[in-house]
């Protein structure tokens, strides 16, 4: 598997087709520290996601470089955010993860920031609530004019574009909400203070990888041109096989 | 009159119950991240700030959430600014 400097990669992963055998399979694609993390779960679906995504992060970034998948490192960059530790030689990987119930995915892009959010739409959820309370207001009063029928697509679709942006800029939880809006239609940012930052610069992008899942891409991109997306599922058998 | 620790606590616990219903808070280490403990996600963190701040009448700015991220550290903050 090949990445072009101007080429973001999306990959998600369902939990649902991985079967019994295949998950000791996945595990054996994580470190020591992430096997011992997926144990304290209290919940097996909640394991079997987490090792999902870091199989799936650990896989990826083997195929594109062909490390062992056991041998990634991880450091904790200036804002909080992990990136791989890239050794001599090997293309500068910037890599971002999300897993929800039932999906996991992966971004990756050579040396850009990235960020990507997958949300199951099931999920329990007071959506007027968190937009109410935290989204912008011009995000807020589109959702309150749409039918019924589509508040919780609109919801996630803002929710999952901005966990997108936050994550990309590793700020997490400390970033203000309100401090930036998107529009769905056109897909567009804009930038309130506190954050100061330029939406030329940035491309995002929303995904329905299943009926119950939708998926957002933030990724800065350069003043030229735009990137190119591969988006796509991940190849569970190219993964099993890396498990030997 | 003034909130007690152990009250604080128990409102942390219960609207954690809340927000993830399926999550077994028995065995939950009071000092462990929430996120790795319980798969707790932003969304259901933001869903705990509002919860608490409705039950507790306590203004929790958003840039002090990252203080907020085990039931120890929920419990010490909310006390602080109790009443």
């Amino acid at each position: 598997m090949m990445l072009r400097e101007n080429e973001v990669l999306l990959l998600w992963l369902p939990t649902e087709p991985i079967g019994e055998a295949d998950w000791p399979k996945l595990r054996r694609l994580l470190d020591e520290a992430e096997r011992a993390r997926a144990d304290r779960f209290h919940f097996e679906r909640d394991r079997q996601v987490y090792t999902a995504a870091h199989a799936l992060l650990r896989g990826t970034l083997s195929e594109l470089t062909g490390r062992a998948p056991q041998d990634w490192r991880f450091e904790v960059g200036e804002h909080g955010k992990p990136e791989a530790i890239r050794r001599p030689g090997e293309p500068p990987l910037r890599v971002n993860i999300s897993h929800t119930r039932g999906l996991a995915a992966v971004a990756v892009t050579l040396g850009r920031e990235v960020g990507v959010d997958v949300e199951w739409l099931e999920r329990d959820n007071a959506i007027l609530n968190i937009a109410g309370r935290y989204f912008a207001p011009a995000e807020c009063a589109y959702l309150l004019s749409r039918p019924a029928a589509e508040a919780t697509d609109t919801f996630f679709a803002f929710w999952t574009l901005k966990e997108a942006y936050i994550k990309a800029v590793g700020k997490g939880l400390s970033l203000p909400l309100d401090a930036f809006a998107f529009t769905l239609d056109p897909l567009a940012v804009s930038f309130v203070p506190p954050i100061e930052d330029d939406p030329a610069s940035w491309q995002f992008q929303r995904f329905r990888p299943g009926p119950a899942h939708v998926a957002a891409l933030g990724v800065r991109q350069p003043a030229e041109a735009p990137l190119e997306v591969t988006a796509r599922p991940a190849g569970l058998d190219a993964l099993l096989a890396l498990a030997g | 009159m003034s909130l007690t620790e152990q009250q604080i606590r128990t409102a942390v616990l219960e609207e954690l119950g809340n927000v993830a219903p399926d999550a077994e808070l028995d065995g939950l280490d009071p000092s462990e991240d929430l996120r790795d403990a319980l798969d707790i996600d932003s969304m259901d963190h933001l869903n705990l700030m509002i919860a608490l701040h409705k039950r507790l009448g306590i203004e929790i700015p958003e840039r002090d959430y990252p203080k907020l991220l085990t039931v120890d550290a929920a419990v010490a903050y909310l006390l602080a600014r109790a009443g």
